[in-house]
């Protein structure tokens, strides 16, 4: 039995391998590279990579390297200290999960995203990859521009933001507070003279509120 | 007063954040209390919107209106609001529109309401530095006077007015009559007026005044305002001369001892307006010799409602103890008949010193006539009188309570 592992060590060590959950959905089809030795449970099917890797989705386009990676073909895939880049933007965090079967993405601890006019910050992520929104949670505050709130939605397609709940956001000369029920505010991404700006609104429109809608 | 501290309050509790209400802050400029909010980059402009307050941030002054725009986000910090009022101190002030810059505040079509003073001014404009608020075509209502100017400045409670016109009828569109100046200074304070060039217009009626009028609650008090409003009643519709409402400016001075009344009766649109200029003089002959007593004489004389009207009063000294008074009258007062009457009388009298007084008697003859007002040349009474009385008065010396003094006549 112990032979048999080790050459299925072997085997992996030597080519990158395809973790599939279905045709055409987001996370579907990743390919793992791994950057030292697997180690495949094969009471459970999980495979670990001790010395993490790289993993590529070929449909979304993420991306990311990991110290440490745990994944389930078909299911999930876990990785610690992340450094990801996809449609979202940039993201680094301790901890990234893939449930590939309902196409999300969540990430936690010392949360960092980054993208054009925007950079975030937030104590856990949730990535809907089949509707393009990202859900912030936690002490959530940004910078370029300088807000906080206590939830932080995004959609990475358009890159317009809601801040939901207690919130406050700078812009320019500009501070904006919440009611201190709270309340939400629109942050609809503009190009103004070739730079990236936020115009915001405490009215939401009504085509980004349905957008949202799923994840209030 | 009331009134201003219930909107101040009402004020006051929509500009702080709340369960519906969020904030922004300008730092060194604003902060804003809002339902609504809307930026516009591109326009560079933000909107904020269903029921807004801006505070100035040192709270010397509020804004609130149902929308306010704050311009030139990247350049010239501006502010715009329709229909805002302004609370700045004990004024509360309501606008057409409001324009505001870092330096000042500017609003238009402006309504004004201060400590126990109320108006309205075409353009008014708050300087943000010192507090001094510029108004063009200014009217005001206190308590005691209507004042208006075609230029104002406020500093505090003191009024500067330029162009301005003072009148005691308060609230009247077109006042009857109105003490118009090159400029006046108002203390709101002390509720007073310093009229400087000042002049009568009465009834299209023109009339310099002294280069300096003082018009306040004390001379209110006093009588000494120069202007008398009267209401004469017309029983039975019978219009009399005189009768209804009536202006009149008196005691004008023209002269050394002399004064003069001008004004107008039944201005009302009941009654015929009369006329009224008056003379009145009040004239110390000398004696001809050093130690002679002096002549005394009161006269009134001129238009009285449109009509002649004569009353003059002499009274000489004949000897120490015996003096002799003439009088005629001629006239009627406003709403009644004419009377025509001469009067002579004797009166002596000699000091009683037990008694610390005077004892003494008169004999009078007098001869009276009285006509229909409407028709002073028909004589309607006419009859002689000769009378005569003995009084003697008494004095007390100063006690604790005073001085009494009893007169008796018979």
């Amino acid at each position: 039995m112990r032979r048999l592992v080790h050459h299925v060590t072997l085997a992996l060590l030597l080519t990158g391998c395809l973790v599939t959950a279905g045709a055409q959905a987001p996370f579907a089809a990743l390919s793992i590279n791994s950057a030292g030795p697997q180690v495949m449970d094969i009471t459970t099917g999980i495979t670990t990579l001790p010395q993490g890797g790289s993993v590529v989705d070929r449909d979304t386009g993420v991306s990311f390297d990991a110290a440490h990676i745990r994944y389930l073909d078909g299911s999930f895939i876990e990785a610690t200290g992340v450094t990801m880049d996809g449609a979202f933007g940039s993201l680094s965090a301790d901890l990234v999960r893939i449930e590939m079967a309902d196409s999300l993405l969540t990430a936690s601890g010392n949360l960092r995203l980054h993208r054009d006019g925007l950079v975030v910050t937030a104590t856990d992520l949730r990535y809907y990859a089949l509707s393009n929104i990202a859900v912030f949670d936690g002490g959530v505050t940004g910078s370029e521009p300088s807000f906080s709130a206590e939830r932080v939605l995004l959609d990475v397609i358009s890159g317009d933001v809601l801040l939901v709940g207690g919130y406050s956001f700078t812009s320019g000369m500009f501070t904006l507070t919440s009611p201190t029920e709270g309340g939400t505010l629109e942050l609809r991404l503009q190009e103004v003279d070739g730079v990236l700006v936020y115009d915001a609104a405490t009215d939401v429109s009504p085509d980004l509120l349905r957008r949202f809608s799923a994840h209030f | 007063m009331s009134v201003v501290l219930a909107l101040g309050g009402a004020a006051l509790a929509q500009c702080t954040r709340g369960p519906t209400t969020s904030e922004v802050t300008v730092p060194d400029f604003v902060a804003v209390y809002y339902q609504s909010f809307k930026s516009d980059s591109s326009n560079d402009v933000v909107e904020f919107f269903g029921g807004v307050c801006v505070t100035a941030v040192g709270g010397e002054w509020t804004v609130m209106a149902e929308r306010v725009t704050v311009t030139g986000l990247t350049g010239e910090l501006g502010l715009q609001a329709p229909n805002p009022s302004l609370y700045l101190g004990p004024w509360v002030i309501t606008a057409g529109s409001l324009e505001a810059t870092l330096e000042e505040l500017v609003l238009t079509e402006a309504t004004v309401s201060g400590p126990d003073v109320d108006g309205g001014a075409r353009r008014l404009s708050v300087d943000l530095t010192t507090s001094e608020i510029t108004m063009s075509d200014l009217h005001l209502n206190s308590v005691a006077f209507a004042v208006r100017g075609t230029v104002a400045v406020l500093r505090g409670e003191s009024l500067t007015l330029v162009d301005a016109g003072v009148s005691t009828c308060i609230g009247m569109e077109t006042p009857p009559y109105e003490i118009v100046g090159l400029r006046a200074d108002v203390d709101l304070g002390a509720r007073s007026v310093v009229l400087e060039g000042g002049a009568l217009q009465l009834a299209g009626a023109n009339l310099p005044l002294q280069e300096s009028i003082t018009i306040s609650e004390e001379s209110l008090a006093a009588f000494s305002l120069p202007v008398k409003v009267q209401n004469v009643p017309d029983p039975g519709r019978q219009g009399k001369p005189g009768s209804g409402l009536g202006v009149r400016l008196v005691g004008l001075p023209v002269g050394e001892d002399v004064s003069l009344d001008v004004g107008a009766t039944g201005v009302d649109t009941e009654h015929d307006t009369g006329l009224v200029a008056l003379l009145r003089t009040n004239t110390s002959i000398p004696g001809s010799r050093a130690p002679d007593p002096a002549t005394t004489v009161t006269s009134t004389f001129g238009l009285e409602a449109g009509l002649p009207y004569l009353d003059v009063d002499l009274e000489r000294p004949l000897t120490p103890w015996l003096s002799l008074s003439l009088g005629a009258f001629s006239g009627a007062a406003p709403g009644q008949d004419a009377r025509h009457e001469a009067m002579a009388q004797l009166t002596a009298s000699t000091p009683v010193s037990v008694i610390n007084g005077r004892i003494g008697a008169e004999v009078f003859s007098a001869a009276t006539a009285l006509a229909p007002s409407l028709d002073p040349s028909l004589t309607s009474i006419m009859g002689t009188r000769i009378g005569g009385a003995v009084f003697a008065t008494a004095r007390t010396g100063t006690t604790a309570i005073g001085t009494l003094s009893l007169e008796t006549r018979a």
